[in-house]
């Protein structure tokens, strides 16, 4: 359908940047958005000050605090608000800290697998023909074999690490970067504009870099945003498993893990670990969801328009049905 | 086809001068290891071009026209024929001597909207090909060169710093044509510039065509599907039907004694815009449609639909002869 | 005013000072600035303008396809005299749309299910509007296809949409399109992606339907020459208003508004030597902030004070009318010679 948005005259014209104001006023207008956005920068801000916000440090053992229930439940006290564990451990402490690996593993896995994955699929992309055949049928075949087969293999043959851990994800979850990017590399190859600029004389890199790339970010950004929980969960199935972080460090699913055992006798053990790490999958997908229709200016004007409507509609003029005229 | 091609100046040297050219398309491949499918887009097309002039090019969708321009710009490659450009080969240019030759041709573009990086301010836009060819080092450099192209294509000054959103379909068209002539090129493709435009915004782009040839003395190779346009900026007129030259002859010539029976439908079948005129005029309107291009009949590509078809049509492909000073024509009964 | 009244008594379809305006993150855009339109029985009313200037929305909003981010903002749009906006008459407008009247859209590609074969498309509009069986609707689908001048329907009917050329498949739009009788039809471009030897089969297969069939036809365009051989009556548009609107001959032979005037002249032609086209300079009005006044007098050569004030649409001579201070006087200078032009 034909949005009449016609040509603006120069005069009318706004300059295209400094608009953070009012992508802030629609962020604000979209709760789940909103919810989302916040539960992530108050994620951020717990990981990075963590040592400040935690009331023990999480690896402290006390054998008499064993088992200590939440503050609100009967024989549970405040010193341990979210109870401790079998070892005697502040479950809030290591609550706050698990949220350091979740996010340092998530941002470094996203950003390793994006960067090869992104260059991989500019590349093959750009080339086309047979090179992007060949490349495209390797993408396949990782893609084909059982991920976690191979992490499996990896790591028996290295050890767990947590560095381990992010490049063996890395290794893993790359591919759907690939997919993405050439893709969207083969259709904006055939745009007018990117052709003008192979006529006026543009080198490969040039055009690659300055016309093609761009087209990437908004895509991109999305597509990293919702890969980062996958790889939250990732690290947490792996620490579950033993193969991620190990302790002393402490991982919401290693958490999750410890206190499989005791499910029955302190629930809270795997309660709040797992609680956290459904939130923080839940809060980034509400933004990425916001952030998917900020990017794709159809859906932002569909939202902006609904948004009215909804406006005119409280405010006493029923929508849709014309005015008498 | 070895006969010279007559035009305007004879003694004049051609600026660009096309023998034979085919281009054979991949039409995908059925597997990894399958040979691909071919397909003609572009048979055995022959024309000079003389400095100063325009020819038109006119053809429907499937013609070869956008093939034409592309090929001669050396975009696709041919797979027969030659090419030659200011008295130099360059159906085999590649690379860096091929980017170098941008700075001598140019193309302007069908679609305003689609043909400019909207992340790219005007000033950028327009000091793009100074740049990459090292003629400005930077964009403040290109500013005044800019300035004088914005100028020459009526563009105002203060355009410079605003994105392409902020302009209308004609004024976009303008930055493009203004891109175009940066490199100050002697021969310009102008792809259909008109046809995705709105009708009152046209004229302007045609006349700016018009005003920048006599000017800069350019010679343009104008592509379009509509006749109408063509006779307003051509010289001469060439017109294509299904990957072949059916006709190519001054303009007057072609509109008024049009020899080719698919040069006939085609002007009959544009609409002139006055009632009286329009219920007066005899129409032809032939039967079927435009072959397919990956399957074209045998012989003449136009027999299937043409009221003066022979046995001889469906059987040998006729070949491009002159028939009047400056016309030449290929059909086998006119 | 009388006149008025009586082409509206025997209208088939009125719209009634309409205004939609879409909901952008800039403001508001006014698609169409009040309208007022009406189609007699069995009349070809051209519908000409410029991208922008609301032809293909007025289209949509008779058809009640104007959804998020548009919106009917006043007006009436009325089928024989009742109103199809009106919470009583929405239910009789559903009823109205797809079977009374019928649009074809400029891409037959779009508005085709690729999935289905195109008898199976024509047939469930039979099906559903009419109550047809599944042999009766082949039946007549093979009648219509056969109508709208496809060979072999028998064999076209079992194919899909991608096995039939561009013009075939605006050919089987226009089939499913007639396939419930309608009184009304509504053809938004339908040529304008066509090649131009099509074109003619395609506009030659309306004329004829439209006699044949006793059709009202709507046929939206911004192609004048389209107009030309196939309207009785033309209306102008130009930033979501009609400003000029009358028989075709009057029209084209002397228009009113300089707008119209330029648009003819402006228009390139097989039919003359001008070397030369007159150009209307400048570009159409931004819809966010539409001017007060006449919208075309920043681009008009007769423009003065009092076109800050928007002038009515009122009769200029019998059969026409137009939206101007100054109607019927020559705006554009003629075509300068080819002397004065090279000098």
């Amino acid at each position: 359908m034909a949005v009449t948005t016609h040509a603006a005259p120069p005069t009318a014209a706004k300059p295209r940047s400094g608009s953070f104001r009012p992508i802030a006023l629609e962020l604000w207008h979209d709760k789940a958005g909103m919810i989302g956005f916040t539960v992530i920068v108050l994620l951020i801000l717990m990981a990075v000050f963590a040592p400040l916000i935690a009331p023990y440090d999480p690896a402290i053992q006390s054998v008499a605090a064993r088992l200590k229930p939440p503050a609100w439940l009967p024989k549970g006290s405040w010193e341990h608000v979210l109870g401790t564990d079998q070892l005697g451990r502040d479950v809030l402490s290591r609550v706050i800290y698990g949220a350091r690996a979740s996010l340092l593993v998530g941002t470094s896995v996203v950003l390793l697998a994006g960067t090869f994955g992104v260059l991989f699929g500019l590349f093959a992309g750009f080339k086309g023909g047979r090179i992007d055949d060949l490349m495209m049928r390797l993408v396949d075949i990782q893609v084909a074999f059982p991920g976690l087969l191979m992490i499996l293999l990896i790591i028996s043959a290295v050890g767990p690490s947590l560095s381990t851990m992010i490049v063996v994800l890395a290794v893993t979850n790359w591919m759907i970067y690939a997919r993405v990017v050439r893709g969207i590399v083969l259709s904006v190859r055939q745009t007018p504009y990117v052709e003008a600029a192979e006529m006026i004389g543009c080198k490969p890199g040039r055009v690659l870099f300055k016309h093609i790339l761009p087209n990437l970010t908004s895509p991109l950004l999305t597509l990293g945003i919702l890969e980062f929980t996958n790889i939250v969960l990732a690290e947490a199935a792996m620490s579950f498993l033993g193969l991620g972080v190990q302790p002393p460090a402490t991982s919401w699913g290693l958490d999750v893990s410890n206190g499989k055992d005791y499910i029955f006798v302190a629930w809270w053990l795997i309660t709040f670990p797992g609680l956290s790490i459904s939130i923080t999958v839940l809060s980034i997908n509400l933004f990425a969801n916001w952030l998917r229709v900020t990017t794709d200016p159809q859906e932002r004007e569909k939202r902006f328009a609904r948004l009215k409507a909804v406006e005119r509609r409280r405010n006493g003029a029923p929508a849709g049905a014309p005015a008498k005229a | 086809m070895s006969a010279v091609l007559a035009s305007a100046p004879e003694t004049a040297q051609p600026l660009l001068s096309v023998r034979s050219l085919s281009v054979r398309y991949q039409a995908g491949r059925n597997g990894f290891w399958a040979r691909p499918r071919m397909i003609n887009a572009l048979q055995d097309i022959s024309f000079d071009l003389y400095p100063g002039e325009t020819l038109g090019l006119v053809g429907e969708s499937g013609s070869g026209k956008t093939t034409t321009g592309r090929a001669v710009l050396r975009r696709i490659d041919t797979s027969d024929g030659r090419i030659v450009f200011n008295g130099r080969d360059i159906t085999n240019v590649k690379g860096e001597e091929l980017r170098k030759l941008r700075r001598n041709m140019q193309l302007v573009f069908q679609d305003p909207y689609a043909s400019l990086n909207p992340r790219m301010r005007v000033l950028d836009i327009v000091a793009e090909p100074l740049i990459v060819h090292g003629l400005v080092r930077n964009v403040d450099e290109a500013r005044d060169q800019v300035g004088e192209l914005m100028r020459l294509v009526n563009l105002p000054r203060d355009a410079h710093d605003r994105f392409p959103h902020a302009f209308s379909g004609g004024q976009r068209q303008r930055i493009g044509i203004a891109r175009a002539l940066a490199l100050k090129p002697e021969f310009i493709v102008a792809d259909e510039p008109v046809s995705a435009l709105d009708v009152s915004v046209r004229a302007q782009v045609v006349n700016l065509l018009q005003d920048l040839q006599k000017e800069l003395g350019l010679s343009y190779l104008f592509i379009a599907h509509d006749l109408s346009v063509v006779r307003h900026i051509s010289h001469r007129v060439a017109i294509l039907y299904s990957g072949r030259m059916v006709e190519i002859a001054s303009r007057d010539s072609l509109y008024e004694r049009p020899m080719h029976p698919y040069t006939e439908a085609l002007l009959s079948a544009v609409p002139v815009p006055d009632p009286k005129t329009q219920r007066a005029r005899k129409r032809i309107v032939y039967k079927g449609e435009v072959p397919d291009v990956a399957n074209p009949p045998v012989g003449c590509h136009f027999h299937t639909r043409c009221p003066i078809a022979t046995e001889r049509c469906s059987l040998q492909v006729p070949i491009l002869t002159k028939k009047a000073p400056d016309h030449w024509v290929a059909c086998w009964n006119r | 005013m009388t006149e008025m009244d009586m082409m509206s008594e025997a209208a088939l379809l009125e719209i009634d000072r309409l205004c939609v305006e879409f909901d952008t993150r800039g403001g508001v855009v006014h698609g169409l600035r009040g309208v007022d339109l009406s189609v007699r029985r069995g009349e070809t009313l051209a519908i000409v303008g410029e991208s922008g200037s609301g032809k293909s929305v007025t289209a949509q909003a008779v058809m009640g396809l104007i959804d998020v981010p548009g919106r009917i903002a006043s007006g009436d749009i009325r089928w024989k005299g009742q109103s199809m906006l009106s919470r009583e008459g929405l239910a009789m407008a559903q009823d109205i749309r797809g079977k009374d009247v019928a649009l074809i859209f400029q891409d037959p590609m779009t508005s085709l299910n690729p999935l289905m074969t195109i008898g199976a498309q024509i047939g469930e509009v039979l099906r559903r509007h009419l109550g047809l069986s599944k042999i009766q609707a082949r039946t007549r689908t093979e009648e219509l296809l056969g109508a709208v001048g496809i060979s072999a329907p028998r064999r076209r009917v079992d194919q899909y949409p991608h096995e039939l050329s561009g013009g075939m498949r605006q050919r089987v739009m226009i089939a499913m399109a007639i396939a419930c009788e309608p009184q009304l039809l509504i053809a938004d471009e339908p040529t304008t992606a066509l090649d131009v030897t099509i074109q003619a089969q395609v506009l030659e297969l309306l004329a004829g339907l439209q006699e044949t069939l006793r059709l009202s036809v709507i046929l939206i365009t911004h192609d004048l020459g389209v107009v030309a051989g196939l309207c009785h009556r033309v209306a102008v548009m130009y930033a979501g208003k009609i400003i000029e609107t009358g028989l075709a001959d009057d029209v084209f032979e002397r228009p009113s508004h300089p707008y119209t005037q330029g648009l003819i002249r402006s228009t390139p032609r097989l039919d003359d030597q001008m070397e030369r086209l007159i150009a209307i300079e400048g570009s159409p009005p931004s819809l966010l902030a539409p001017p007060t006044g006449c919208a075309f007098s920043p681009r008009c050569p007769l423009s003065e004070p009092k076109c800050a004030e928007q002038p009515p649409l009122v009769a200029v001579h019998a059969g026409a009318s137009a939206a101007c201070w100054h109607p019927a006087t020559p705006a554009w200078r003629e075509a300068p010679a080819l002397a004065e032009a090279v000098s």
